[in-house]
């Protein structure tokens, strides 16, 4: 049992400081929704980072005050491309500069354990310090190394993951027609821990990834067969592929299914924003998210297979259930 | 040299995004580095090495060296006008 | 459960085999040379391998497809330390890669492209992200499941060979084919330049007058396995993974901290798990980049931890380079090796001692009883890592 003490999101939603969000949620999905960083950001730090590190070190500031921790036992994070802006910042000098020198910050800050890296700087903090960086998997593999440090030692473990786009990736998105959504920016953390108390938001039954699987609707059975025949009550999907939708239809008839991409738009890291939206939707007991009726609040199932050939699963439930 | 430090003031919070100080909140005076002044730290005296060179063409090959002419507007504006081609 | 080495594979500026690296760093043979590199003008010191991306694909005949240099170097240590094993369905087996850049070397050329409005080829982005590196590393030798790639800067192969012995260790997984990949690529050499800390000379690492690092590329790979898989798979076991943490230094983006805090929890802890007392260790494989912060901070980190009787100790940075995220899975093999081989590896270019530490690294490949080897890796961030490799 992994239970999520705390969760906090920014996106292009109102997703930040904002209980019930998933009640709120806004048809269009317009610019990325900000708060004011300098309440959760250290003053001296905030002029050197790019939104990806402000994000995450915001929305980390956050959950542990939520979840009432000073220092967490690890801070774990995925991100699928990393520090895009610092990293096509120092790109960009580094090809176009000649013989002069290049200003060393934005390489510093091109390195994906920025992120992770920061909030252990802001925090003063000692502990195991790790990036998993599988693309569209990168927080379903944080969240699996999460719930494997809580099996070797109890803790609080603070695990999230953030991606941010840039202007230069939009070219590419068109070329691989990435464009069924919006190319967006997001960051989701939460405090995770073994002990289930009056602050357990939601508790994770179990996560699952793989890679060059040979049927997806093996990998699905198989998932539900492990984590057993109770009730799904709604099921976010990613939603980028029709195939994908119809599959998912044909194995769970009848259930409400959300396609989260239609809500936050479109990043590596995205299945952390459904995971948030998830536990808003368990918690607040949301009865309508778009057109999409949610009758019953007790466990929902997350699909990500946001690129072909790879997939990840996330079953959650409430903290009643 | 009054406009050079005016100028130098204006560089420093371009190249070290010092987003929410003015040139009048710095002090020619002031200790850039540590807590007593700006604030500053190793990583902004990398950067500072590059402004010069941007901006004065002035190489300055050793970190090391740079402690002392990064002591204060006043210390670096005094170095440029020194080393000045 | 116990985690035990039996497969392991290497490609670096001194060999593109396990048997070719050894024999360079018995021989005290650099890969490190003078060359042109990046833009003609100056030259620079780096550890390449001296074979072209062609060249590679033909050694491993790839014939179609878009690969970076970091994914074919990968193949390359991976597919050795693999060797004749087979995917077997009784095995739970996972691939776990690492990788500081990524594609960049690829991107690079896609940029160049954009910025001087050439015409674009978009498919040289597809290579650009880590996971890409590792994916197509696995699908070569055709592994499915669990594939995740870990990025920590410097430390990330240790991290990934960490993540794999808690799998093993937890009964998460049977087996796992893990370690690390990085090539060389404008963007670090111009990075570290831009931290003047790369030296325009041969690096002398845990010497007193070094003056910064080389930068190298390559690939390690290690096949680990617990219990299960040994019975199933019947391998010999090389040695036993005992010892591993991982901690963050929470000093500087960049720079590791004066008292060594965060290399000092990583070792202390390594050894705690490996149940170890400091006098066990007979040899440490240090991170020894060559820069001045680096080494006197590690150095200082080895002293909190062993006190007066130090522990034999070199960097083999200067045979390899820096090879980054590969770093602790090219020195992992090495120090698999020394146990295998019970030598003492040496460093090269070290005239005189730290005066903060007067500590003097090993300067000759010493034959000698090696049962417990210390492996350091330390990463941008403050990330620190430490595996303790044992004879069985």
């Amino acid at each position: 049992m992994y239970c999520i003490q705390s969760a906090a999101t920014i996106s292009h939603q109102p997703s930040f400081a904002s209980i019930g969000f998933s009640s709120r949620l806004s048809k269009d999905i317009g610019s990325l929704i900000k708060p004011d960083y300098k309440d959760f950001v250290p003053p001296a730090l905030i002029r050197r980072m790019s939104e990806i590190l402000r994000m995450s070190v915001a929305c980390s500031n956050l959950v542990l005050k939520d979840a009432g921790i000073k220092q967490p036992d690890a801070i774990i994070t995925g991100t699928g491309l990393g520090c895009l802006y610092d990293t096509e910042k120092f790109l960009n000098n580094a090809i176009t500069i000649e013989g002069g020198l290049l200003p060393p910050t934005s390489f510093i800050q091109s390195t994906h354990n920025t992120i992770a890296g920061q909030i252990s700087l802001v925090l003063g903090n000692h502990q195991y310090n790790m990036t998993h960086t599988q693309n569209s998997l990168s927080f379903e593999h944080a969240l699996l190394d999460a719930m494997l440090m809580l099996d070797e030692d109890n803790g609080n473990i603070l695990i999230g993951s953030a991606d941010e786009v840039i202007d230069p990736l939009l070219p590419i998105a068109a070329y691989f027609k990435l464009n069924h959504f919006p190319l967006t920016s997001g960051a989701s953390f939460y405090v995770i821990s073994k002990n289930k108390n009056e602050k357990t938001l939601a508790v994770i039954e179990a996560c699952h990834t793989s890679a060059f699987y040979s049927s997806l609707e093996n990998e699905i059975k198989d998932f539900l067969s492990k984590t057993g025949e109770q009730q799904i009550d709604f099921i976010l999907n990613d939603g980028c592929n029709k195939d994908v939708s119809r599959l998912i239809e044909a194995l769970l008839p009848g259930k409400c299914i959300i396609n989260y991409s239609e809500i936050c738009g479109l990043y590596a890291t995205n299945s952390a924003f459904a995971l948030h939206l998830a536990t808003d939707i368990i918690c607040n007991k949301t009865k309508q998210v778009y057109d999409r009726t949610i009758n019953s609040h007790q466990r929902a199932l997350i699909i990500n297979s946001l690129l072909p050939e790879r997939a990840g699963f996330i079953m959650i439930k409430s903290n009643e259930a | 040299m009054d406009n050079l430090k005016e100028e130098l003031k204006k560089h420093l919070i371009t190249q070290l995004n010092l987003e929410d100080k003015t040139p009048a909140d710095i002090m020619d005076e002031a200790p850039l580095f540590g807590d007593n002044g700006l604030g500053l730290d190793s990583i902004d005296a990398l950067e500072l090495i590059v402004l010069l060179d941007k901006h004065y063409h002035i190489k300055l090959t050793n970190p090391e060296e740079g402690k002392s002419v990064f002591y204060s507007i006043n210390t670096m504006a005094e170095y440029i006008e020194k080393n000045k081609k | 459960m116990k985690v035990f080495v039996t497969g392991i594979g290497v490609v670096s500026a001194i060999g593109l085999t396990v048997e070719e690296n050894f024999r360079s760093l018995l021989n005290k043979k650099s890969g490190i040379t003078e060359c042109k590199f990046p833009d003609d003008q100056k030259s620079i010191y780096t550890g390449r391998i001296a074979k072209s991306n062609s060249e590679l694909k033909q050694l491993l005949s790839i014939t179609d497809g878009y690969y970076s240099r970091t994914s074919l170097l990968g193949i390359i240590a991976a597919e050795q330390a693999m060797g004749n094993n087979f995917h077997n369905k009784k095995l739970l087996t996972a691939f776990i890669s690492s990788t500081s850049v990524g594609g960049m070397d690829e991107t690079e050329k896609y940029y160049r492209q954009v910025l001087k409005n050439l015409p674009v080829d978009f498919n040289l982005t597809r290579t650009h992200d880590s996971g890409n590196t590792s994916e197509n590393i696995a699908a070569y030798l055709k592994f499915s499941g669990y594939i995740n790639t870990l990025s920590t800067a410097c430390s990330s192969a240790a991290n990934a060979i960490m993540l794999a012995a808690r799998m093993i260790a937890q009964g998460k997984m049977d087996r796992v084919l893990v370690g690390g990949t990085d090539p060389i690529t404008d963007f670090t050499i111009k990075g570290f330049q831009s931290l003047m800390i790369y030296d325009n000379e041969w690096c002398k690492p845990f010497d007193h007058n070094r003056n910064g690092l080389n930068l190298g590329e390559g690939a390690g790979f290690l096949l680990l396995e617990g219990d299960r898989s040994i019975k199933i798979s019947g391998n010999e076991p090389i040695c036993s993974l005992t010892g591993w943490h991982n901690a963050a230094d929470a000093y500087h983006q960049t720079a590791s901290s004066p008292d060594g805090k965060g290399a000092t929890i990583a070792m202390k802890n390594a050894l705690n798990k490996a149940g170890l007392e400091t006098k066990e260790i007979s040899y440490i494989n240090a991170h020894g980049t060559g820069t001045k912060n680096n080494d006197l901070s590690e150095s200082i980190a080895i002293k909190n931890v062993f006190g007066n009787v130090i522990p034999p100790f070199s960097s083999t940075k200067a045979f390899t380079g820096h090879t980054l995220a590969a770093a602790g899975a090219i020195e992992a093999v090495y120090s698999v090796l020394a146990i295998k081989n019970q030598v003492h590896l040496s460093g090269l270019n070290y005239n005189d001692p730290l005066e903060e530490t007067l500590m003097r690294p090993v300067t000759e490949p010493t034959q000698a009883v090696t049962k417990h080897v210390m492996s350091n890796s330390f990463g941008f961030g403050g990330n620190n890592s430490s595996l303790i490799f044992s004879r069985i």
